[in-house]
């Protein structure tokens, strides 16, 4: 085994699968590396939850090759690995802890250590004064996070989670976060499946794209971003801004505390804004102008002062939007 | 190994901590229970009036000789001499009856029964006749005089000696057909349960998470395990009650005073019902797997419910002729075979070759019922809202 086996959980090369005449994925490579939260994004339809039936090894691929956790898939890797699917995976009529500890059990753990894990995880998710209710009885938020403990209460290598964040809070959503990012930092692979892309640009490292099949982005985030990057920067000035040689399109996005264009008092009546508040533009650049020559002018033009100046790099939103509409690299 | 212990174990608690399972299980107990009460007290209310002196009038004095039952046995006859003392006697309740023969008794046998207010019952009228028949016996040796009045009775044995049936012993005909009702009840109960457990693992995704932590195989065989455990805690359960009444009453009953159940029998219903539910649970989990929700799924089951429930709708052809080639064949088809069997175990005496070629094809259509669940499981699965083709069966099946 090499030094590249060891830290490649997931090895997918030129997978296919058709059902029927629906060709679900076609040719789609990728890898996963331990340690990182690796993204498989697209959009409904885009054949995400086939891609993950195969890694579980649910559907045989047609073509190509998968390998997990350094090879072929068999039953004891499978306790290795920890699943949330989409949709709740759980006995409605079952109470919470048994319910945990049953699915516990089937991945391996023993009945006392998964008793010992499930209680930290109560705790830790606000749900002891639950743990006796049967799941049908907890709200769809609550049943989430007992998900969220099915999958990680084995100490699995290797966890893939498709919309974890469903139903939940913006305070049980960061604490998920939280939690996942803790399993990333003590090694383990995640591979999250999400239309959030706010999740994505704060929890992934990687990211594969997939349309109608195939895969249409991959590789790091912050690379791909850069990529996408229009040659544009983001600015919050105090004092009007001038007609700036050389740049192309001159937006107004915001007054420097987070007003809308359209709420900006001067802005409303087709005026200049009130620009000693600050105000954020957009700037778009040609080609052939640097950012540092527009920060150069910028700084030299008189009653200007430049509070923010940072390049305009593209939500993976935007970016996922572009691609999935059309619009390639 | 260990997992689907797990699996079979949590189906097993699931199943038997449900309220309707706890419903279905104390009902048949109720009845046993409310039967042996009844039987007990009409038994009692029986013994009342059929033990004491019963009293007769014999004016041609025809039972001079005759003989008082023997020892064991709660009734005396006193002769009176004539009815006024006799009805003195009844009034005054040294007497429970008496009977007033008529004057040409001897060739006739016409004899009248007086009683107060309880009839005696059926112990009176049958040891007075034997009391009058001991007057035609006087003479002859004591012991030819009793087998004389005892008749003759016949105990069938099959020819390896393995068998016995006896004339009076009722309860071993009935005894495997209450057994195979009860089985039955508790098939259907428990394949209609993994049938709607199976869809519901479907419908709510509970599937998807199973998947990743066993193989179809070992769900599969945990699911129908844990269903024939229950199964057999079910019959347990009602023949331990049946046995707990029979025994409470069985000295009370004459009917019931002498039964005794072959350990044979039980065997052979322990081994059919084990198998049967292995092979009805995989064609019920299999049918689950394929079928887009409960109500499909029930009627899909139907002709498999059908098809088991035969020999009771040809349960008169089969008591009637026991070893024919109806019963024969429905014993060797193994959606049929074990409820043929035990319908059949009390009536004759089953070939050997019968019960083994039912038992050995039974097993062989279980392992391959659960092999072949198994696989049809796993393209089923994930199916949702879209039922399973023949063609994807039969693709599944040569995969």
């Amino acid at each position: 085994m090499t030094a590249s086996d060891m830290t490649t959980t997931i090895c997918a090369s030129h997978l296919a699968k058709s059902f029927g005449a629906t060709r679900a994925v076609h040719d789609v490579s990728f890898e996963v590396h331990a340690g990182e939260v690796f993204g498989l994004l697209g959009p409904n339809g885009a054949g995400k939850t086939t891609i993950i039936r195969m890694i579980l090894d649910i559907f045989k691929p047609d073509q190509g090759e998968i390998s997990v956790l350094g090879g072929p898939m068999t039953e004891p890797k499978k306790e290795q690995i920890g699943y949330l699917p989409e949709e709740r995976g759980l006995y409605k009529d079952l109470k919470v802890e048994e319910c945990v500890l049953y699915l516990a059990e089937l991945k391996g753990v023993t009945r006392r250590d998964a008793r010992l894990r499930a209680e930290r995880y109560f705790q830790q998710l606000d749900l002891t004064a639950y743990k006796s209710r049967k799941v049908n009885d907890l709200s769809k938020g609550m049943q989430q996070k007992v998900q969220v403990i099915t999958t990680l209460i084995h100490n699995p290598r290797l966890v893939i989670i498709d919309e974890p964040f469903s139903g939940l809070d913006p305070v049980n959503t960061r604490l998920i976060q939280d939690i996942l990012l803790k399993e990333r930092q003590n090694g383990t692979s995640i591979v999250m499946s999400t239309h959030q892309m706010v999740q994505v640009e704060e929890m992934c490292d990687r990211i594969v794209l997939i349309n109608k099949g195939d895969s249409v982005l991959y590789g790091p985030v912050d690379d791909i971003r850069h990529r996408y990057a229009d040659n544009a920067v983001h600015v919050v000035v105090r004092g009007e801004l001038p007609n700036l040689p050389g740049v192309l399109e001159t937006k107004l996005k915001s007054s420097a505390y987070g007003i809308p264009p359209s709420e900006l008092a001067g802005s409303a009546q087709g005026s200049s804004p009130d620009t000693t508040k600050g105000a954020e533009y957009m700037l778009r650049l040609p080609k052939d102008m640097t950012p540092q020559a527009l920060l150069r002018t910028l700084a030299n033009t008189p009653g200007l002062i430049l509070e923010s100046f940072e390049l305009a790099i593209p939500t993976m939103d935007d970016i996922f939007v572009r691609v999935v509409s059309g619009e390639r690299e | 190994m260990k997992k689907i212990i797990r699996i079979a174990t949590s189906e097993y608690l699931r199943r038997v901590s449900r309220r309707g399972f706890i419903v279905v299980l104390l009902l048949p107990l109720l009845i046993i229970a409310v039967i042996a009460v009844a039987s007990y007290f009409s038994a009692s209310a029986t013994l009342s009036s059929e033990q004491g002196v019963v009293g007769y009038v014999d004016p041609s004095n025809a039972l001079a000789h005759a003989v008082q039952p023997g020892n064991g046995v709660d009734i005396t006859f006193r002769r009176f001499a004539d009815e006024q003392a006799a009805r003195t006697a009844l009034t005054n309740k040294q007497i429970i009856a008496y009977f007033v023969l008529a004057p040409d008794f001897a060739t006739s046998g016409k004899a009248d029964l007086f009683y107060w207010q309880n009839q005696p019952g059926k112990t009176v009228t049958n040891k007075f006749n034997q009391f009058a028949r001991s007057s035609l016996v006087d003479g002859r040796d004591a012991a030819i005089a009793q087998r004389l009045l005892n008749g003759t009775h016949f105990i069938l044995r099959t020819p390896d000696g393995t068998r016995t049936f006896s004339d009076n012993d009722v309860f071993a005909i009935i005894f495997p057909i209450v057994v195979a009702i009860l089985f039955i009840i508790a098939l259907f109960g428990g394949a209609a349960y993994l049938l709607q457990a199976v869809v519901d693992e479907k419908e709510n995704r509970t599937i998807e998470i199973l998947i990743t932590s066993v193989t179809p195989m070992q769900l599969m065989t945990g699911k129908i395990t844990g269903l024939a455990a229950v199964g057999l805690t079910q019959i347990g359960i009602w023949l331990l009650g049946g046995f707990v009444a029979l025994s409470a009453i069985r000295d009370h009953v004459d009917f019931l005073k002498n039964v005794s159940v072959d350990p044979a029998f039980i065997g052979l219903a322990v081994v059919l019902c084990v198998l049967q539910y292995l092979l009805y649970g995989a064609v019920m989990a299999g049918l689950g797997s394929i079928v887009i929700d409960a109500r499909q799924g029930h009627s899909y089951s139907t002709p498999f419910t059908m098809v088991a429930m035969i020999p009771m709708f040809f349960f008169a052809v089969i008591l009637f002729d026991p070893n024919g080639m109806l019963a024969i064949v429905l014993s060797l088809f193994p959606l049929t075979a074990p409820l043929t069997l035990l319908l059949r175990y009390g009536m004759t005496s089953i070939p050997l070759w019968q019960i083994l070629v039912g038992i050995a094809l039974l097993a062989l259509s279980a392992a391959s019922a659960m092999w072949l669940a198994g696989r049809i499981f796993r393209i089923g699965m994930l199916r949702y809202g879209q039922a399973v083709s023949i063609s994807e069966i039969a693709a599944s099946i040569r995969f």
